[in-house]
C-alpha cells in the first residue's frame, strides 16, 4: 500500500475525486473513516454527521437522547462496516466504545471506534473495506475512508492518506499494504528526526554555542589559549554526549506519553538555553561543566522532540520504536555537524582571529536567543529568524569559509598563535586534508544530491513512456515555441504541447508527479497540489453550477494558433464549447535531455500554473513561473486551503508594517487590473515603482524577503538557496508596490494588487475582477527577466 | 466606441455566471520603451467575455465571423487613432509596425489577446524630457495598464511616472545625457521654442548688423 498511498498522483486522484463531489465543500454532511493500524489489527474510528445519521436511523438524536440509543447506532454500524480478506474471509469487527457525541469543524457528529481482526494466521495486508453506513439511505452521502497511521506504510496522522470516497453504489475500498514494511516506517522517522535537527536552527545554534569554547581554556577566570586537540575532542564528545542523554529521556517520557510538558514553556526555554550558552562563551558562567549544562538543556530539547512524535499518533508499540529511529536520526544529524563545525573550530582557535570568532559567535547566537524569547513570550515580531534561517541554509559554505580562514591564519606567523606544548604542527598536514576534505566534500555532496535527484527522476519518468510518448514530451532544449506555451488560461483556451495527466497511465503519473516533487520544495509541491486541486473544485463548480450561456454554437477555432501556441490541440480539446478544467488536464515536458552537465528544462503546467525549471549543472532556475488560484480558498477534506494564502498574507502583513510615510510611497495612486509582465511578456524589465527597500527598516526588509520567499521557495531547497541568497544581496535595490485595498476579510485573501521587483526580480500578485469576489482569483507572476528559462547561464 | 457596446456588455454581464476570465472588461496594456531617437509601444488587448460579441462586430465588419488580414489592419489604426502620444507637448505620429490577432474562439473565452506594435520618431530635444501617452480606446469598457521599460540605452534615465487612476493618461519624464552636441545647433528648440527661437536670432541678427553700422 506505501506505493498506493504514497503515490502522489494517486493521492492527488483521490482528492481530486473526492473534490469533484458537489457536497465536498459542506463539511457538515461528510462522514470519514480514519484508520490506525496496529502490527496486524487496525482501529477505525467513525465519524458519522449527527443529521445524516438520524434519517438513516429515521430517529431523532441529539446529544442528550443518545443514550438508550446507542445500541440501535451500534447495530446500526456493525451491519453496514465490513472488511473482508481477497478470498471472502471476514475480519472480526469488535466495538471499542459506544458511540459517543462530538463535535468536528464545529459541526455536531457521532463518534466510535471498531477494531478490526483478520481471520487467525491471516494478515491485514490486502482487504476490502466495505461501508455502506449512511450511503444506503442517503444517496448523495459521501464518506472519506482515510489511513491515518500505519507504521508499515509511514503514514501518520499528520499527514493521513485518503484511500477512497465511498459514494453510491460505491461501497468498498482497497486496502494494500503489501509493499509497505517495518524498516519503510523506520527510514521514515529517521529522516524525520534528522530532518528536525537539521532544519531547527534552536537546537543546532544551542548545540553549536556550547562547543564554541571547547577548543579553548579557562585561566584567570577568563577563556584563554587553547585546549590540546585530544582535550579538545574530549569535551566536545561529552557535551554531544550529555546532549544526546538528556534529550533522550524526555523524548522518551514524553512520547510515551510519562510526562507532558505544554510546548510554549518549552520553546521559551531552548531559547533560554542559547542564550546561556552564548554568554558562557563569552565569560565563562560554568567552566568545565559544559556537558552538565548540555545535558541539563537536553531534557528541555528533548520536550520539544517529544511534540514532533506525539503528533505522529503512533500506537504503544510503533512508538518505541519511532522513539529509537527519531533519535538515531537527530545523533546522525548532530554529528553530521559537528563534523561539519569542527575543523574551523580547531584551526581558528589556534590563531588570534579566534576571540573575534567567538565573540561574534556568541553575540549573534545571544542576539537571536533573544529575539526568539521575545517573540516566543509576547509574539512580537522576530526578523532575526529569517536571518538565522537564510544563515543555516549557508551553513556549509559559512563552514567551509571559516575552515579556508583558519587556514589561511595558521600560515600565517601573526596571526598564528604559538604553543610548546601543543602538537598542531606535526598534525597539521592530516587536519588539513581533513578540514578541507569534509566539508568540501558534505558540501558538494549537498549541491549535486538536487540535480542527480531530478536527472534520475526525469529518466525515471521517461523510462516509463513508450516511443511516441517521449516524442510528444521531448523537445529541443532551444524550442522557443514550446518554451512560451503557457499560461494562466485553461488549455483549452491555450493549448499545451507534451503529455498530459490525462494521457499518462498511473505509473506514468506518478513517476510524472515525482519528477515535478524532485524539483520542488515540499511547500513548492504542496502549493502546486493546491492549485491543480483548486481547478478541480472549479471543475466541479462548473458543473454542477447553472448553464453557461456561450450565446451559440460551440467558439470557432479558425484564425489560427495563439500566441506562443500553435501546437497541435490537445485530444481532448473543448469539445463542443466550454472551458476545461480539473486536475488532470495538467502537462509536462522536457526541453533537452535530463543531465547533470548540459542544460535542460523541465514544464509542468496547465490552468493557473506554469512551472519552467531550467537545470544547467547545479543552477536550477525556476523563472518564468505562473501561480494562480480559482477559487483562492476551498474547503477540501474538512480544511480550509489558499494555495496563494500566505503570499497574500504576508504583503498586507508587510503593507501594515509600514509607516504612513512609506506607505504613500508604497500605495499607487491608480488601479492595476492584471499582471504586467504576464505571458508572452518575457525578458522585459519596467521601470520600478513604490517603495524601495533601502527606505524600509531591517525588520521590514526581513518582511518583504519573506514574501518574495514564498515564490523562491517552490523549488527545492538548494535551488532556493541560492535564490535568495542572490536576492537578499539586492535587498536594498528591491521595490514594493501596492494597489487596491489595504484590508483583507479575517481568513481571506487580500483583493489589491502588489509587485516586488528587484534588479534580478519581479513578483507581481494580481486578483482578478471576473464580476465576483476579486480576492477568489488571484494571477501571479514570479521572473526574472534577465534570466528567464536560464538564458543567462546557457546563452539560449 | 459604438454607443451600443456597453449596453450589450452589461445585458451579457447579468446573463454569464462567474467566470475564470476576463468578463467585462476590455484589458489594454501597453508598455513603452523609450530609445535615442524614438519610442516603441507595444499594445497588448484583451476582450472580457461579455464584452467581446460587441467588440467583435466592430472588428468584424463582413461579419462572416472571420476576421481578415485587411480587418486586422483596419482595426489597429482605428485603435492607433484614439491612441496619442507627444513629446514635450509635441504630438508624435504613431507608425504601424504589426497586429496580431488569437483566433476568434479564444477571444470568446476571454483569453485572446490582440497585440499591435507600433513606434513613434523623436525628435531631438533638450536633456530633461516629458512624454505623454493617452488612451481613449473603448474608454466606458476598458482596464488601461501603461509601463516604461528600463531603458537600455544607459543615457537615458527614467525620472518620474504619472498617471491618472484609470491609467488613460501617462506621462513619462526621462533625462538623456549625450544631448550636448545637439544643443550648440539647437536642434533642442522644439515646440513653441522654435518660433521663439527664430525670433531671437533675427533680433539677434538685426542688433549685429546695426552695430556694424555705428562702427
Amino acid at each position: 500500500m506505501r506505493k498506493l498511498l504514497h503515490n502522489p498522483i494517486i493521492r492527488f486522484a483521490l482528492c481530486c475525486a473526492a473534490a469533484s463531489f458537489p457536497a465536498w465543500a459542506h463539511t457538515m454532511s461528510q462522514a470519514a473513516v480514519l484508520i490506525d493500524f496496529h502490527g496486524n489489527t487496525a482501529d477505525a474510528e467513525l465519524q458519522l454527521p449527527l443529521k445524516r445519521l438520524q434519517s438513516a436511523l429515521n430517529t431523532e438524536l441529539s446529544e442528550q437522547s443518545v443514550g438508550p440509543k446507542r445500541p440501535q447506532i451500534t447495530n446500526y454500524i456493525l451491519r453496514n462496516f465490513s472488511a473482508t480478506l481477497p478470498g471472502g474471509s471476514a475480519f472480526r469487527i469488535d466495538p471499542l466504545d459506544a458511540p459517543h457525541f462530538s463535535r468536528i469543524e464545529g459541526a455536531p457528529y457521532f463518534v466510535t471506534h471498531l477494531r478490526l481482526i483478520p481471520p487467525a494466521g491471516t494478515r491485514a495486508e490486502l482487504f476490502e473495506l466495505h461501508c455502506s453506513i449512511l450511503v444506503d439511505s442517503v444517496p448523495s452521502q459521501v464518506v472519506l475512508v482515510s489511513v491515518r497511521t500505519d507504521w508499515r506504510t509511514s503514514t501518520f496522522a499528520n499527514d493521513p492518506q485518503l484511500v477512497g470516497v465511498l459514494r453510491g453504489s460505491d461501497r468498498s475500498v482497497r486496502i494494500d499494504r503489501r509493499e509497505g514494511n517495518w524498516w519503510h516506517g523506520f527510514g521514515s522517522v529517521f529522516q524525520l528526526g534528522s530532518r528536525h535537527i537539521a532544519e531547527g536552527t534552536d537546537h543546532l545554534l544551542f548545540l553549536l554555542v556550547l562547543l564554541l569554547p571547547a577548543p579553548i581554556l579557562f585561566r584567570n577566570a577568563r577563556w584563554e589559549g587553547h585546549a590540546s586537540i585530544r582535550r579538545c575532542l574530549l569535551k566536545i564528545g561529552k557535551i554531544v554526549t550529555a546532549f544526546t542523554i538528556g534529550h533522550s529521556v524526555t523524548l522518551a517520557a514524553g512520547a510515551v506519553g510519562v510526562i507532558h510538558v505544554p510546548s510554549r514553556p518549552v520553546e521559551v526555554l531552548i531559547a533560554v538555553s542559547i542564550l546561556v550558552s552564548a554568554a558562557h562563551a563569552l565569560r565563562p558562567l560554568f567552566p568545565g561543566r559544559e556537558a552538565v549544562i548540555a545535558g541539563s538543556f537536553g531534557l528541555v530539547h528533548g520536550a520539544a522532540f517529544a511534540t514532533t512524535l506525539a503528533e505522529l499518533g503512533l500506537g504503544r508499540w510503533d512508538r518505541v520504536a519511532s522513539i529509537l529511529g527519531f533519535n538515531l536520526g537527530i545523533e546522525a544529524m548532530q554529528l553530521i555537524v559537528v563534523a561539519i563545525a569542527l575543523p574551523s573550530l580547531l584551526l581558528l582557535s589556534r590563531t588570534r582571529l579566534y576571540p573575534w570568532a567567538r565573540t561574534t559567535g556568541a553575540l549573534f547566537a545571544g542576539t537571536a536567543a533573544i529575539a526568539w524569547i521575545a517573540q516566543r513570550l509576547w509574539d512580537l515580531p522576530n526578523p532575526a529568524d529569517a536571518f538565522v534561517m537564510a544563515l543555516a541554509r549557508q551553513a556549509a559554505w559559512i563552514a567551509v569559509g571559516l575552515t579556508m580562514l583558519g587556514l589561511i591564519a595558521r600560515s600565517s606567523a601573526a596571526l598564528r598563535v604559538p604553543s610548546r606544548s601543543d602538537k598542531f604542527p606535526m598534525k597539521i598536514n592530516r587536519t588539513i586534508r581533513l578540514s578541507i576534505l569534509i566539508p568540501l566534500s558534505l558540501t558538494a555532496a549537498v549541491a549535486q544530491t538536487a540535480t542527480s535527484r531530478i536527472v534520475k527522476a526525469a529518466n525515471s519518468f521517461l523510462s516509463t513512456l513508450d516511443d511516441k510518448q517521449r516524442h510528444s514530451v521531448l523537445f529541443a532544449f532551444d524550442d522557443e515555441e514550446q518554451r512560451k506555451r503557457w499560461s494562466n488560461f485553461p488549455i483549452s483556451i491555450v493549448p499545451r504541447a507534451g503529455m498530459s495527466l490525462k494521457e499518462m497511465n498511473p505509473a506514468q503519473r506518478s513517476a510524472a508527479m515525482a519528477l515535478v516533487s524532485s524539483a520542488l520544495s515540499h511547500r513548492g509541491f504542496e502549493k502546486v497540489q493546491q492549485i491543480m486541486q483548486g481547478d478541480e473544485v472549479l471543475k466541479s463548480s462548473e458543473t454542477n453550477g447553472p448553464p453557461r450561456d456561450r450565446g451559440g454554437p460551440p467558439p470557432d477555432r479558425g484564425g489560427g494558433p495563439p500566441h506562443g501556441g500553435g501546437g497541435e490541440r490537445p485530444p481532448f480539446g473543448n469539445g463542443g464549447g466550454g472551458l476545461m478544467f480539473g486536475g488532470d488536464l495538467y502537462f509536462l515536458s522536457i526541453l533537452g535531455m535530463p543531465s547533470e552537465t548540459n542544460p535542460w528544462m523541465l514544464q509542468f503546467g496547465g490552468h493557473h500554473l506554469a512551472l519552467n525549471l531550467t537545470v544547467v549543472g547545479e543552477h536550477d532556475i525556476l523563472t518564468p513561473t505562473l501561480t494562480g488560484a480559482q477559487p483562492a480558498l476551498y474547503t477540501l477534506n474538512g480544511k480550509t486551503v489558499r494555495p496563494l494564502g500566505q503570499e497574500s498574507d504576508k504583503a498586507l502583513a508587510l503593507l501594515n508594517a509600514l509607516d504612513e510615510n512609506q506607505r504613500k510611497q508604497a500605495i499607487l495612486s491608480y488601479r492595476l487590473a492584471d499582471l504586467v509582465l504576464g505571458p508572452g511578456q518575457d525578458g522585459k524589465t519596467i521601470q520600478p515603482e513604490g517603495l524601495r527597500a533601502s527606505n524600509m527598516n531591517e525588520q521590514q526588509r526581513a518582511m518583504l524577503l519573506d514574501v518574495i520567499a514564498e515564490w523562491a521557495g517552490i523549488a527545492h531547497e538548494n535551488a532556493t538557496a541560492a535564490r535568495m541568497a542572490e536576492i537578499k544581496a539586492e535587498i536594498n535595490e528591491t521595490w514594493f508596490a501596492w494597489s487596491g485595498p489595504v484590508t483583507a476579510a479575517p481568513g481571506g485573501n487580500i483583493a489589491a494588487y502588489y509587485r516586488m521587483q528587484g534588479p534580478h526580480l519581479v513578483i507581481e500578485y494580481a486578483p482578478q475582477g471576473m464580476g465576483g469576489d476579486t480576492s477568489m482569483h488571484v494571477h501571479t507572476m514570479y521572473r526574472d527577466p534577465t534570466n528567464d528559462y536560464g538564458r543567462k547561464l546557457t546563452g539560449k | 466606441m459604438k454607443p451600443a457596446l456597453p449596453v450589450v456588455a452589461i445585458i451579457l454581464l447579468a446573463a454569464a455566471p462567474a467566470l475564470p476570465h476576463r468578463l467585462d472588461e476590455y484589458l489594454q496594456g501597453a508598455i513603452i520603451s523609450v530609445e535615442k531617437n524614438r519610442v516603441d509601444v507595444q499594445l497588448s488587448l484583451t476582450p472580457g467575455v461579455a464584452v467581446f460579441p460587441a467588440l467583435m462586430a466592430d472588428i468584424d465588419r463582413n461579419a462572416d465571423g472571420v476576421i481578415s488580414e485587411s480587418e486586422q489592419r483596419a482595426y489597429a489604426a482605428r485603435v492607433l487613432h484614439d491612441l496619442s502620444i507627444a513629446i514635450d507637448g509635441q504630438r508624435l505620429t504613431p507608425h504601424f509596425l504589426s497586429v496580431q490577432f488569437p483566433a476568434v474562439g479564444e477571444m470568446k473565452d476571454g483569453g485572446g489577446e490582440i497585440r499591435i506594435e507600433f513606434n513613434a520618431g523623436l525628435p531631438s530635444g533638450g536633456p530633461n524630457r516629458k512624454l505623454t501617452f493617452e488612451n481613449d480606446h473603448e474608454r466606458r469598457i476598458a482596464a488601461y495598464q501603461v509601463n516604461c521599460l528600463v531603458p537600455r540605452d544607459p543615457d537615458i534615465r527614467i525620472l518620474a511616472q504619472n498617471r491618472n487612476y484609470s491609467q488613460s493618461f501617462y506621462e513619462l519624464d526621462f533625462a538623456q545625457t549625450g544631448v550636448a552636441s545637439n544643443e550648440g545647433s539647437l536642434v533642442w528648440l522644439t515646440g513653441v521654442q522654435k518660433p521663439l527661437g527664430t525670433i531671437a536670432l533675427l533680433l539677434f541678427g538685426w542688433l549685429g548688423l546695426l552695430w556694424r553700422r555705428k562702427v
